[in-house]
């Protein structure tokens, strides 16, 4: 395993979106149904056994799900005071703080889809068989000194720290969070961000 | 190692190189699906929810929705959702879900096969078709309220069709009526990108319609400069991102708005260039009214001076000064927005003539930037309820039962003999649940809709349902299946083919992702069985002039296509083959829709979508009414409203008074009550309550005091409070400088929890014209218990 593999993963990668992609140019023609819709399993039949809450989800119910505040706060109007504690921080002494800075920091809004004042052990309105997308496991590796791909979309995920800083979970802590340009070494996987679909999918084999 | 580093530094660097060079090309809009690793599979829909129209990608794996994002690719959200947005997949997988058909034996709903509930519809409706309504909804597909109408309009030969949109947007609807000829609104959403000033009258975008709320509010972090005007009742999170908060009395946004027009005019800041080319002005409080002069409305004007505004308004001459010279500056771009507050209102439709006045007398209408724009509550109201026609007045493409040239159209395109469509205007919606209390009409078939816990005074409306013959197709057990003779099991958001039209004029296509549960069944297949069914037993007006079924599609090779069944159904694309029939429809009025194979590769196209003759693209129209965007404007007009009741190209200024509401507080009831969603649930909750994220940061119902009120009485947080009116009471807990702070005199209570309905409390007074309650106000006593 050496560069030349690496490149041909890349190029790999690109191939992959490729054929995604101009499977992607017909989504099912107006009278013919979509590709999933023959084969499916029956209503109840579960994906993933983990139950919600019981893996690093937490109170999410999908992988991509925002996650609730997980703690209370002055009133519940005033979601603006958010970025006084949670301000995209840049500098590297700034990340030893155990608050989680805001990986997507265009937008202030923070109310509109992480939901305030949950009660935890509240049990459920009526039960629910929703099972949700899991976590998605570690990125892929050209070879074992290669850096691994992002494994997940990086869509409102652009400042890496905000989950991967000290203020994270253990488990996925950079061993190096003193380097900033996370992106330099590692690279989006085109497989795992479907809803931004890389460009070079798009230009019908010209790589 | 080193060198290694640095290779692929350099291959990293190309592959980001090469990437930035093929952004520039055009974005491909048909990349509607795509598979990622893991078997995973994402697909285009529209969100479930509101009228937004959000655009989602839909994580389907194993036959089952595992996730839901926003659509990068959405013009709409670009990528954003809210909260109820990315549970829209959970909605879908509640314990409880309805699975199969259940009818009423001894009392009991007892589970039944499709046959038997589709056999027991049918013969009802054959015993007494003049006395069977159809009450549907805003969240209805397209194509599902499109079989519905033609099976009653063209079936049963009666109007009494009406969905619960009449409750939510008939104000909006009348108000664009009687001011430019045509329904739905002129502007989109990208005035809102472009706006200096956004005006909110009696909304709470920050919960109601939380992504545009984030598309003008996160203009400010990219630097750009958003001046927000709350014009409100209470405080709520939209009030703190507002620049200024005008608080009014009740009922005197109409003295607001004519208040703003008179000191325009008065001082002569109006636009008056725009008035001369683009106005009538028109007195009289119906649809028709009388012509007046631009004098005399000036004169008539002169009632609404600041200090006659404060009186019945509550608001400060200084206030409303601030509003005139913002409409007064000729440069500035401004939105005006609203939703319920000014459609659930006894003056709905004046109140929408009235702030198109102060839009069209400022000359900020029309214009990129600068719109007055209505906001629907529902992912369809627009496309399905007011696009369809599905109201007991109404036919399909903006045609009305009442003209008879209309009903010509529609019974040669429905190739009907002569004289089938009923004359007779149905029952709006509280007239069609007056009509069931007291027996005029024996059964109704209630579809996507929950008029048990929605009804304004719940008791004076629905205590009698249980005796009529009430059919629910619902996903889950409600408080209308309770009452219901036969539940059928409906099929749910991406569990069928479907389409959606949002409050910018966008009709967007979803295929069928998963399967539906158990026997669920669509909507769609749902009537056309019944009509099937009636049919066969005899009934005349399920017969077009040649004698063949009413929904006859044949396939490629003649044959017919059996949808009525099941098994049939399954197999084709029933979307495609109503929604091209019912395309036909929307040129008459130049809704002019796209086809169903544009909008398949499309993120939604707003109409009116016209095809280019040299290229043959199909090309939609951001604003309507506006030369060089609308295909349909004169050229050389610049801005020319072809609808214009005069058919001067011109639309009109109303001049309609402030009236009292009907029921005001008084020494018995001392305040006024305010309901409302919130941002968690979805209306009745039926679906939100069901995800357990969602229900549990807001797992009841409450009562908002205003802290003042609430220290005289004694009533702190988690207190039980008795609100009773003159028609019912509920106890539910205060909070207190909570989600919002209503006014002085005034409480707010949510309506989507099903345990205490506060619409007992509410009143059923209505617009005189577009036949809508006003939820927003009515008296009540407050006591702590």
């Amino acid at each position: 395993m050496n560069l030349r593999s690496l490149s041909l993963l890349l190029a790999a990668l690109a191939v992959a979106g490729l054929a995604r992609f101009s499977a992607a140019e017909n989504p099912g023609t107006a009278s013919a149904p979509p590709p999933a819709y023959n084969e499916q399993r029956s209503f109840a039949q579960p994906v993933r056994e983990t139950p919600i809450g019981a893996s690093r989800l937490g109170e999410r119910s999908f992988l991509g799900a925002p996650p609730p505040m997980p703690h209370t706060f002055a009133g519940d109007r005033d979601g603006r005071y958010c970025l006084e504690c949670h301000a995209r921080v840049t500098r590297i002494e700034k990340r030893q703080s155990a608050i989680a800075p805001v990986p997507h920091a265009e937008f202030s809004q923070c109310q509109q889809c992480h939901i305030s004042g949950v009660n935890k052990i509240l049990a459920p309105f009526r039960e629910t068989l929703f099972l949700g997308l899991d976590q998605p496991g570690k990125g892929t590796r050209a070879h074992a000194y290669a850096p691994p791909t992002i494994p997940h979309k990086t869509f409102m995920r652009e400042n890496c720290v905000a989950c991967h800083g000290p203020s994270g979970k253990q488990r996925i802590a950079s061993p190096h969070p003193y380097r900033s340009q996370c992106q330099q070494c590692h690279v989006p996987d085109a497989s795992k961000n479907y809803d931004r679909p890389l460009p070079w999918a798009k230009l019908g084999g010209e790589l | 190692m080193q060198t290694n580093r640095r290779e692929f530094l350099r291959q990293a660097a190309l592959a980001f190189a090469s990437s930035v060079l093929a952004g520039a090309l055009p974005r491909n809009l048909g990349a509607a699906t795509a598979e990622g690793a893991d078997g995973l599979v994402w697909h285009k829909a529209p969100c479930r929810f509101c009228g937004t129209g959000c655009g989602v990608m839909v994580g389907v794996k194993d036959g089952r929705v595992v996730a839901v994002q926003g659509d990068l690719e959405n013009p709409v959200n670009r990528g954003l959702l809210c909260a109820k947005g990315y549970h829209a997949g959970v909605a879908l997988y509640g314990k409880d879900r309805l699975t199969t058909p259940l009818i009423r034996k001894g009392g009991k709903l007892t589970p039944a096969s499709w046959d038997e509930a589709i056999e027991t519809i049918a013969k009802e409706v054959m015993r007494s078709p003049a006395t069977f309504a159809f009450y549907g909804s805003g969240q209805w597909t397209i194509c599902e309220g499109y079989v519905a109408a033609k099976f009653m309009k063209a079936g049963l030969g009666n109007n009494h069709v009406d969905p619960n949109a009449r409750l939510c947007m008939a104000s909006a609807v009348t108000g664009m009526n009687t001011t430019f000829g045509v329904d739905e609104p002129s502007g989109c959403y990208d005035d809102f990108d472009l706006a200096d000033t956004v005006i909110l009258w009696g909304n709470n975008p920050a919960e109601m319609h939380p992504v545009l709320w984030s598309r003008i509010v996160d203009r400010r972090g990219k630097g750009q400069k958003v001046e927000v005007i709350d014009l409100g009742t209470r405080r709520t999170r939209s009030t703190e991102e507002a620049d200024h908060y005008i608080e009014f009395t009740p009922q005197g946004d109409l003295a607001i708005a004519n208040g703003i027009c008179h000191l325009l005019v008065k001082s002569g800041k109006y636009d008056q260039d725009w008035v001369q080319k683009h106005c009538n002005f028109r007195k009289g409080g119906d649809t028709e009214g009388e012509p007046m002069s631009f004098a005399e409305y000036a004169k008539w004007l002169e009632t609404y001076t600041p200090e006659f505004v404060q009186k019945v308004a509550g608001v400060r001459p200084a206030q409303l000064q601030l509003l005139a010279d913002r409409f007064a500056d000729p440069g500035r771009k401004i939105v005006s927005l609203w939703c319920m507050g000014m459609n659930q209102h006894t003056r709905g439709t004046w109140i929408n003539n009235l702030v198109y006045n102060v839009h069209f007398l400022a000359g900020k209408f029309a214009k990129p930037g600068s719109t007055a724009f209505s906001l629907t509550g529902q992912p369809s109201a627009c496309g399905t309820c007011r696009e369809v026609g599905t109201f007991g007045h109404g036919l399909p493409g903006g045609r009305l039962v009442a003209n008879e040239e209309h009903r010509k159209q529609c019974e040669d395109l429905w190739k009907l003999p002569t004289g089938r469509l009923n004359a007779k205007i149905g029952h709006h919606a509280v007239a069609m649940f007056d009509a069931l209390q007291k027996g005029e009409l024996t059964g109704c078939w209630v579809q996507v809709t929950n008029p048990a816990q929605s009804m304004p005074n719940l008791h004076g409306h629905t205590s009698k349902l249980k005796e009529r013959f009430l059919v629910v197709s619902d996903v889950y057990p409600t408080v209308t299946t309770d009452l219901a003779t036969v539940v059928l099991p409906s099929a749910l958001w991406v569990e069928k083919n479907g389409m959606f039209g949002n409050s910018e004029r966008r009709t967007q296509q979803w295929f069928k992702l998963v399967k539906p549960p158990g026997d669920a069944r669509d909507d769609v297949w749902q009537t056309v069985a019944v009509a099937r069914k009636c049919f066969e037993l005899g009934h005349p007006g399920l017969k077009d002039k040649n004698g063949d079924f009413l929904f006859t599609f044949k396939d490629a090779a003649g044959k017919v296509i059996e949808l009525w069944k099941w098994d049939v159904f399954q197999q084709v694309n029933a979307d495609q083959l109503l929604f091209t029939e019912y395309r036909e429809f929307t040129m008459m009025k130049k809704y002019a829709l796209a086809p169903y194979e544009a909008l398949v590769k499309s993120r939604g196209m707003r109409w009116p979508v016209v095809q280019d003759k040299a290229t043959g693209a199909w090309r939609e129209t951001p604003r309507r009414f506006i030369e060089g965007e609308d295909p349909f404007v004169e050229p050389g007009r610049g801005v020319d409203f072809y609808w214009g009741k005069l058919k001067d190209h011109k639309a009109l200024v109303w001049a309609r008074p402030y009236e009292a509401p009907p029921e005001v507080p008084d020494k018995e009831y001392p305040f006024w009550l305010c309901t409302g969603r919130v941002l968690e649930h979805w209306h009745t909750g039926t679906m939100t309550r069901r995800v357990p994220q969602l229900h549990r940061a807001m797992p009841k119902a409450y009562v908002e005091l205003n802290p003042e009120d609430a220290a005289r009485l004694n009533i702190t947080t988690g207190d039980s409070v008795k609100i009773k009116s003159r028609r019912g009471e509920v106890v539910l807990s205060a909070w207190i400088n909570g989600r919002s702070t209503p006014a002085r005199g005034a409480v707010f209570v949510p309506f989507f929890a099903e345990e205490s309905l506060i619409n007992r409390v509410t009143l059923e007074a209505h617009c005189p014209i577009s036949k809508e309650p006003d939820y927003k106000k009515c008296a009540v006593s407050i006591a702590k218990v």
